[in-house]
């Protein structure tokens, strides 16, 4: 097997980075791929928690390149998908400790192994961003509808490019419907226009979030939700499915839809 | 006129205005260059002139700023003599 491995980034720390990857590589592993994340934000690691797997870190990344076990022993499989793995950060070093040829050479041996490696990449662009980008084929950039996220986002698409990461997917993370259609908030085709890059998918604001990640459960598990819906499809897309863009409507909107099929929408379900 | 007043405030739209501020910003952010494409262009400049000029050695100048709506170049480049005619080859 010789998979690839996706670097999700986007410069600006708070956007949704960690969710967006937690929610993708399980996406993938519903989707029936076996899939790696690795937590590359050395000293403030968060997929773990995200994931709902704190509890079972032995090993982590710096462990596997300073070569004190094997990869395999510090993957932890995730609890409900059986071909999902996560390697976490470690809490207590720093982003200096390990060099980007080895996190490369890392990815390239485990791309044997797994069809994507999701590297969650830590905020700003300094050597863990470098670290991280430099072991990915491509890239995800997530940001959100704001002037400050936007902006960050290309830098970001300029420095993936001089790495020589070109046409990166970009996430719009945090849409409110009701604000876009009021015009009150920066719209798919604004943010497309400014960055120049391909859409690979919008994600609405919710509530949903949340409340899966206090429980560890990444959204994506309940199809229902808005969120989850959204984190599926992308999924879908990043394994090359023709899945088409589907632009947030506004909760109420999609209450009214639901009432007149007569669903119950929105509720939390273990998929 | 309370009407009119509402009118006005359903046609402010404050996307225009995030979309207008950013799309400025990252005019100015675009053009902070990277130090080898500045290097590389003000090699060039001075390429280009020496073929009129004789450049004297040492600073060449060249900023890039923004003035009103548009970027400017700036160069200055100290010359010690000009040929009489364009040294093409």
């Amino acid at each position: 097997m010789t998979g690839k491995t996706i670097v999700i980034t986007s410069g600006k720390g708070g956007v949704g980075k960690t969710t967006t990857t937690a929610n993708l590589g399980t996406g993938l592993a519903m989707r029936g791929h076996k899939v790696l994340i690795i937590d590359t934000d050395i000293g403030l690691r968060n997929l773990d928690v995200v994931m709902g797997l704190e509890n079972r870190i032995v090993y982590d990344l710096v462990d596997v390149i300073e070569e004190r076990c094997e990869p395999s022993k510090a993957m932890i499989r995730d609890k409900h998908k059986l071909d999902l793995f996560l390697i976490p950060a470690p809490q207590t070093r720093d982003k200096d400790c390990i060099t980007s040829e080895q996190l490369a050479d890392l990815c390239r041996t485990l791309e044997e192994e797994f069809e994507y490696i999701i590297i969650d990449c830590p905020a700003g662009i300094e050597t863990g961003f470098k670290n991280a980008i430099s072991a990915a084929q491509e890239a995800i950039i997530v940001t959100t509808p704001e002037v400050s996220a936007v902006r960050d986002a290309d830098r970001v698409i300029g420095l993936l490019d001089s790495a020589g990461i070109k046409n990166p997917g970009l996430i719009i993370n945090r849409i409110h419907p009701d604000l876009v259609a009021k015009g009150d908030m920066l719209d798919k085709d604004d943010i497309v226009d400014i960055l120049a890059v391909d859409i690979l998918g919008l994600v609405p604001i919710d509530d949903k979030v949340i409340t899966s990640t206090n429980q560890g459960i990444p959204v994506v598990h309940s199809k229902n939700t808005a969120s989850g819906a959204a984190f599926y499809r992308i999924a879908g897309r990043i394994a090359g499915e023709d899945i088409p863009l589907q632009e947030p409507q506004s909760p109420s909107f999609m209450k009214k839809i639901k009432a007149l099929v007569g669903l119950k929408g929105g509720e939390y379900t273990h998929a | 006129m309370l009407e009119l007043l509402r009118w006005n405030k359903t046609k402010h739209n404050t996307k225009e205005t995030a979309r207008d501020r950013l799309k400025n910003a990252l005019a100015i952010d675009r053009f902070d260059l990277a130090p080898d494409i500045i290097e590389a262009l003000r090699q060039d400049i001075k390429n280009a002139v020496s073929r009129y000029m004789v450049v004297a050695d040492g600073e060449q100048q060249l900023k890039l700023r923004k003035e009103n709506e548009s970027i400017v170049l700036t160069t200055s480049i100290s010359i010690t003599e000009v040929h009489r005619w364009a040294n093409t080859n």
